[in-house]
């Protein structure tokens, strides 16, 4: 029954953080990119669960569907795109096995990468300052939230 | 136990029934979603503006002190100008009913707000659909007559607008300095637009007005586009070109007009 729980909060706060990214982040945007409250958390929860968890798996599930009805792209094309981020996350981590020093900035910049590139369907220019300043924004507050999760975790 | 046995049926099954939403369903989902969705992403999207308000006003103070001092200078050839077309309006009844025409006796307008938007597509969202009869590639204005977009996709009760920054939009316009200039604005994304194929001999500077033409059929003539913020000419090339700073990135999108009817002037 928890377990259950968890899922539907999760389903809860996915549909919170679609709303907050398209319709108050995007007033805050620095040189043309906010934050993706979405792909932010399916790092954040595939880089930090252990190895046979099924759950970051699920939350990429959510967010992509999240991502999909507020696109005008192909149904689906956000749900796969976070899914294949998701398995690549979990492969990525098995196969570095180094300290989270190295292996969270590379699957950051992996994750980042992979997802840009594969919008380039949706808007085929290739704007570099936009994307440094996305990239930067988003991994700060990446980082941030995943140093505070580490911190809680050994004080606990 | 039963889950757990036919997990990568289920999968593909799950799979399977997103992709087909895209022949059947998918607008209705998306429409269904915006619907129990909107009221909380007007809070969110008038929350927003407002705070961004608040800061953006506090960061930009001595900007704005120059800008203010700019305008009064501005304001006073204006009202310069304005004494001047109020004598021509005394003698010309036809100018008279020209400069008392407003946007509504123009066009058939339906007031919409928007609630969201997508930053990766250059596109917004706003209230309104099919159901208030609004149909794809009508465009969208402010009520200062400043061109925001077009229709891009209908649902039952929401409109996606592609913002002319949109890379997908592409348009004919006039450039109204010393003499009109006709030329091409395309949307370069990241609420840029790039001005094109304009004519090596013309004169083109910065500041020029940008407006719609009805060449292309694309929108009604006379909207407000942007101003010319950049011009590139170069002697071998038999066109110049340059960038457009969009008006509609200065005004709030909140409440915005869809032209849902332009009227034939007799």
């Amino acid at each position: 029954m928890r377990k259950y729980l968890i899922y539907l909060v999760l389903i809860l706060v996915f549909y919170l953080f679609s709303l907050l990214q398209e319709s108050f982040l995007v007033h805050f945007a620095i040189l043309g990119s906010s934050l993706n409250l979405i792909l932010i958390s399916v790092f954040l929860l595939n880089f930090c669960e252990k190895e046979k968890s099924k759950f970051g798996i699920f939350a990429a599930f959510i967010g992509g569907l999240f991502l999909d009805i507020y696109s005008s792209f192909y149904f689906g094309f956000f749900t796969l795109l976070l899914l294949l981020i998701s398995l690549s996350i979990k492969k990525g981590k098995t196969l570095l096995r180094s300290s989270h020093f190295i292996s969270f900035p590379l699957l950051f910049v992996f994750t980042f990468l992979f997802y840009k590139l594969a919008t380039l369907f949706l808007n085929p220019t290739i704007d570099f300052l936009t994307w440094v300043s996305q990239f930067f924004c988003n991994f700060i507050i990446t980082s941030l939230i995943f140093l505070i999760f580490k911190y809680e975790a050994k004080t606990y | 136990m039963l889950i757990k046995k036919y997990k990568i049926l289920i999968i593909i099954l799950l799979i399977a029934a997103i992709l087909g939403l895209n022949k059947f369903g998918g607008e209705r989902v998306r429409n269904t979603f915006y619907l129990i969705s909107s009221p909380l992403s007007k809070i969110f999207w008038r929350a927003g503006e407002g705070v961004s308000n608040f800061f953006g006003a506090a960061f930009k103070i001595n900007i704005l002190k120059k800008e203010s001092e700019a305008q009064q200078q501005q304001n006073l050839m204006l009202l310069k100008e304005l004494a001047n077309l109020r004598a021509l309006r005394e003698e010309n009844k036809t100018l008279r009913e020209a400069l008392n025409l407003g946007l509504e006796e123009k066009f058939k307008l339906f007031l919409t707000e928007v609630i969201a938007e997508e930053k990766e597509q250059n596109s917004i969202l706003i209230t309104g659909g099919a159901k208030n009869g609004i149909s794809e590639n009508m465009p969208v204005i402010t009520n200062e007559g400043v061109l925001v977009g077009k229709i891009k996709e209908s649902f039952s009760d929401f409109s996606k607008v592609i913002l002319i920054t949109n890379p997908k939009n592409a348009f004919d316009v006039e450039i109204g300095g010393d003499e009109t200039v006709l030329g091409i604005a395309k949307g370069k994304g990241n609420l840029r637009i790039e001005l094109q194929l304009v004519p090596q001999e013309k004169q083109l500077k910065i500041g020029d007005v940008v407006l719609t033409t009805t060449l292309g059929g694309n929108f009604p003539k006379g909207l407000l586009v942007g101003e010319v913020s950049q011009v590139r000419k170069s002697a071998p090339e038999p066109f110049q070109g340059g960038e457009i700073e969009p008006y509609f990135t200065k005004a709030h999108l909140r409440f915005l007009f869809v032209i849902k009817k332009v009227f034939e002037k007799p």
